[in-house]
């Protein structure tokens, strides 16, 4: 039985969209990606959606990025086009004209934590992480480089690149990369409510702000995808990602025996 | 000879050496520094570089007074245009770079250090962008400070001269890390050892992309420091600006 890898449910106006493969860390799948992307800009379009709010299922993740299995299917002339697909999800998390929050319910890493940063607010408990550890796999940090940068600045997003470390939440509050930091069983609460406090404002005014920023971070945003279409490719050229990525599932067998 | 270059272990350590000019950027330096890190970058048992300064009480304190002294408005562009290359060698580093920061980072030095990819302070470490105060347009620091601190903070750098202390630097993520001077450098070994185990080929990518996004800013603002810099050496204020300073220190 194929459980929905994305679980939607409406708090009254705003609605809850969870990212469902908690044996799995909540990894970014393509049925996540179709899930998360046909959700969002359907929420744009709801009358009965006044915002948004992003969560992991079980207690240990958001997202830990990319799910490695379906990573293995990756090749100098796929990786192009995913990257092409992922930067529409996150266009439809930037774009979308009413809130959207995370619920950071555990770890964000690459994918979890650039989907984070689109997001307007974000909301952790004490035992969060974020990072952004794509070039430990081998993958050049190119999108989360660009969105971490915008985000918190050239330097963090330059360490956070480079070195792939975990940052903790009480870093990430002090880089004002997330919101609040609260109880993990309030952390759900804490997001529902501050963006339906957000969803009370004037929808206009908030539409139009949230379009403009868009707006002035859209050439930025569009090169830097064509900028990941070009890199990845270079790398997978190269064989250096299908080499890491198939160490990483050998050392994950030798594991489990 | 102005740059010292030495292998620790897997680790190249290049230091500005002219300790009594608290590792100013003169002509012999820039050109030293240039040359260390072309052979560095070269060398296949070379796995990262640190950057730091000899003396213990400066990393760098910027552009050399004696070069601020004899530059005129028809020599001062020819300057700038040639710390094109000393950044942009620090920039194209395919290899993990750490600056290892005791004491002041001003200027040139402070952008330096901007450049690489970690830094690791003490508790005296200071850093900003005195050009104003000496004189000249903070016009190629505002690329890698914009990106680093955003407007309010790069104005008030700028046009205040003032120096940011090693508490402010790491807030504002200047600094990665502050420790003891007597630990610098084995801190900024450990920072560069986290990124020398990194799949090299994403590694050396990732870093062409981070100075491929602030390539045109830095390229145009080069450009228009040397414009600047005519400007300025034509009024006669930086050579006064760095006599001044040599006989308040007694060395003129």
């Amino acid at each position: 039985m194929n459980e929905a890898s994305i679980l939607e449910r409406l708090e009254k106006d705003i609605l809850v969209l969870t990212i469902n493969r908690p044996s799995r860390m909540n990894a970014l799948s393509e049925s996540v990606r179709i899930g998360l992307t046909g959700a969002l800009e359907a929420a744009a379009r709801r009358d009965d959606v006044a915002g948004v709010v992003l969560t992991g299922a079980g207690p240990r993740a958001f997202s830990a990025g990319q799910d490695l299995d379906e990573a293995q299917a990756f090749s100098a002339e796929t990786i192009g086009g995913h990257f092409r697909r992922l930067g529409r999800l996150y266009d439809a998390i930037r774009s979308l004209p009413k809130p959207v929050g995370v619920a950071l319910n555990g770890v964000a890493a690459g994918f979890g934590l650039q989907a984070s940063l689109y997001a307007d607010i974000r909301v952790a408990h004490a035992g969060v992480t974020m990072s952004q550890p794509e070039v430990r796999a081998g993958i050049p940090s190119v999108m989360g480089l660009w969105v971490i940068a915008e985000n918190i600045g050239l330097p963090r997003a330059v360490d956070l690149s480079l070195t792939c470390r975990a940052v903790p939440a009480e870093e990430l509050l002090r880089w004002n990369a997330i919101d609040a930091i609260v109880a993990p069983e309030d952390v759900l609460g804490e997001t529902v409510a501050r963006v339906r406090a957000l969803a009370a404002k004037p929808k206009k005014a908030f539409a139009a702000s949230k379009m403009n920023l868009a707006r002035l971070t859209q050439a930025g945003f569009e090169e830097t995808i064509e900028a990941a279409v070009r890199i990845q490719g270079e790398a997978f050229r190269t064989g250096e990602p299908q080499a890491v990525a198939a160490a990483f599932m050998a050392a994950r067998e030798a594991r489990k025996r | 000879m102005a740059v010292l270059s030495e292998r620790m272990e897997e680790i190249q350590v290049v230091t500005l050496d002219r300790p009594a000019a608290l590792n100013a950027v003169d002509a012999e330096l820039r050109d030293g520094l240039v040359a260390a890190l072309a052979a560095a970058e070269a060398d296949p048992e070379v796995k990262a570089i640190i950057f730091t300064g000899a003396g213990g009480r400066a990393f760098s304190a910027g552009q050399d007074l004696q070069v601020s002294m004899s530059l005129d408005a028809t020599t001062a562009p020819a300057w700038f245009h040639g710390l094109h290359e000393f950044y942009q060698s620090i920039r194209r580093l395919s290899k993990p770079a750490v600056a290892a920061i005791d004491g002041v980072a001003a200027g040139a030095g402070f952008q330096a250090a901007l450049w690489c990819d970690l830094r690791v302070g003490t508790a005296k470490t200071r850093m900003g962008q005195p050009e104003v105060a000496a004189g000249m347009a903070s016009a190629i620091g505002v690329v890698p400070m914009l990106r680093a601190l955003g407007l309010s903070r790069t104005l008030a750098l700028s046009l205040t001269s003032e120096l940011l202390d090693a508490t402010t630097c790491l807030e504002a993520g200047l600094l990665n890390e502050i420790t003891e001077p007597d630990r610098l450098m084995e801190r900024a070994a450990a920072a560069a050892r986290r990124m020398t185990a990194m799949p090299p080929v994403a590694f050396s990518l990732t870093k062409r992309r981070i100075a491929e996004i602030t390539q045109s800013a830095f390229d145009e603002a080069i450009e228009a420091a040397a414009g600047f810099a005519a400007q300025s050496y034509a009024t006669g204020e930086p050579q006064a600006a760095a006599a001044a300073f040599l006989a308040r220190k007694g060395r003129a």
